[in-house]
């Protein structure tokens, strides 16, 4: 049974609380980061809690905007259940991906890992359902993957929307992107002829 | 037998009198310097030799009151821990504010030993990794007066319910950041409040001492907003002095940021996608 409100409600619920903790204390903030030694010490909820703070608002504001409309887009059209269950699945991998790919990473904050992840899950949908859109969404992946290098070789920094002393990492985009062809792998092969038919017509 | 009642009532009134002034409230003054703690011995004034400061962020740094020096003695050595370890709290929260600013680090007072100098204060960092150190001094004086309501005090229920004694409590608190490595002050913030009051003789020692505590409390509220903004201009004035450098330390902070550009990218495929859907919606 396909439940499509389910997808937007976690999505929406993800990028509201990212927003909101934006104004939180600092305290918590802190609290909820990536900080690799206090990961290794054991507190894990930083593992999910990195990916809904920020280091300011407009960071938090800009991801949670390009997070809750790509999620809207996967969501419409890839459809499906345990979307919450894929959130923190996603959430986790990409967390200990940086903490084995990042060893100099000391601290983490950001949802764009997941917002990445939500974007080529949107751009697979679209391009499943409206083939016609396939050459401009090819157009929007290489430009993506341009800012990606131009992110890694620190050619980006004047776009972002980091405070000083923060370096964007690129490497959490990468990761989410791969989490999200995971994600769309997983998905596919589980879905029924019936729901894959009914995504189409929905399409 | 006059003479003896006489004497009588000169006798029982020395004995009164006696029994107020049997509690003198002496002037009361707290302090801990951070010269006395930095420079113990200094003779003259401490030269700096002029080199760079490297800052590192995120900047680790550790809060302290300064120790009050030696000669204080320990009953009236100020403020009690567990207030010192929650104004510190408060202006760790001032600190948290900034992203270029690590972990911060209260340090107990215990830990440092009073006129030990910048040889102590390197213990300390290197005890609690900071590489920072903001260490909050201290001046505190309590002027007490008595007034004329003071003469009921005779009669003894009036030293219970009287307000014949007065209390002026002058406090200044300053937080001065040094950096460890360099010994150099990066800034200072200051912070000064006053509170006045009344007590009877019974509750002078108690009110006298809240009024301390609320002393403290003030200056800390007006010292924080100081802060805040030296933390700012600090800010802005190490991108422009040569006496400081930034540099990045082993390992980084980062941020999983998008920026207008993605932002863009997604607008332009919903634009397409609704112009689309709307060409294909209308009749032929």
């Amino acid at each position: 049974m396909l439940r499509p409100a389910r997808p937007d409600a976690a999505v929406g619920l993800v990028a509201a609380a990212a927003v909101a903790l934006a104004f939180a204390p600092a305290a918590w903030l802190h609290a909820l980061e990536f900080d690799r030694e206090a990961i290794l010490r054991g507190e894990l909820w930083r593992l999910w809690g990195a990916h809904l703070v920020h280091f300011s608002p407009a960071q938090a504001i800009a991801d949670a905007l390009v997070f809750s409309l790509a999620g809207v887009f996967a969501a419409r059209t890839l459809g499906g259940r345990n979307w919450w269950m894929g959130l923190l699945l996603a959430a986790a991998s990409i967390s200990l991906g940086l903490l084995w790919l990042a060893p100099d990473l000391v601290a983490y904050r950001g949802l764009s890992g997941l917002a990445s992840a939500t974007l080529l899950l949107a751009g697979i949908g679209i391009g499943n359902t409206r083939p016609a859109l396939r050459p401009l969404l090819w157009w929007c992946a290489v430009a993506l993957l341009l800012k990606t290098v131009a992110d890694a070789c620190g050619l980006a920094a004047g776009l972002g929307t980091l405070p000083d002393g923060v370096r964007i990492e690129w490497r959490a985009h990468a990761l989410g992107a791969m989490v999200g062809a995971t994600w769309w792998w997983i998905t596919s092969r589980r879905q029924t002829p019936m729901a894959k038919t009914i995504h189409l017509q929905r399409g | 037998m006059t003479i003896l009642k006489l004497l009588a009532a000169g006798l029982l009134a020395a004995l009164l009198g006696a029994c107020a002034s049997a509690f003198p409230h002496r002037d009361v003054k707290h302090s801990g310097s951070i010269v006395d703690y930095l420079f113990p011995n200094a003779q003259e004034a401490p030269q700096m030799t002029p080199g760079v400061t490297y800052l590192r962020p995120p900047v680790r740094v550790g809060l302290a009151f300064v120790p009050s020096s030696k000669r204080t003695p320990s009953y009236t050595a100020s403020l009690a821990e567990a207030e010192k370890i929650k104004l510190l709290e408060q202006v760790k929260a001032a600190f948290s504010k900034h992203a270029y600013i690590g972990s911060i680090e209260v340090i107990p007072t215990q830990y440092l030993r009073p006129a030990g100098g910048f040889e102590n204060l390197e213990q300390v960092a290197r005890m609690f990794n900071v590489d920072v150190m903001a260490m909050v001094s201290y001046d505190q004086v309590q002027f007490n007066d008595s007034n004329a309501l003071a003469f009921l005090y005779w009669t003894i229920v009036g030293a219970y319910v009287i307000h014949g004694d007065q209390y002026d409590v002058q406090t200044m608190l300053d937080i001065s950041v040094f950096d460890v490595a360099s010994h150099k002050l990066l800034f200072r913030a200051p912070g000064v409040s006053q509170v006045k009051g009344g007590a009877s003789l019974a509750n002078f020692s108690e009110r006298s001492r809240a009024a301390q505590v609320e002393g403290y409390g003030r200056a800390a509220e007006q010292l924080i907003p100081q802060l805040q903004s030296e933390l700012d201009n600090f800010k802005e004035r190490i991108k422009t002095d040569a006496a400081f450098r930034v540099e990045n330390r082993a390992g980084y902070r980062g941020g999983g940021a998008f920026s207008g550009f993605e932002l863009a990218l997604l607008l332009v495929l919903a634009g397409v996608m609704w112009r689309r859907a709307h060409v294909a919606a209308r009749p032929a």
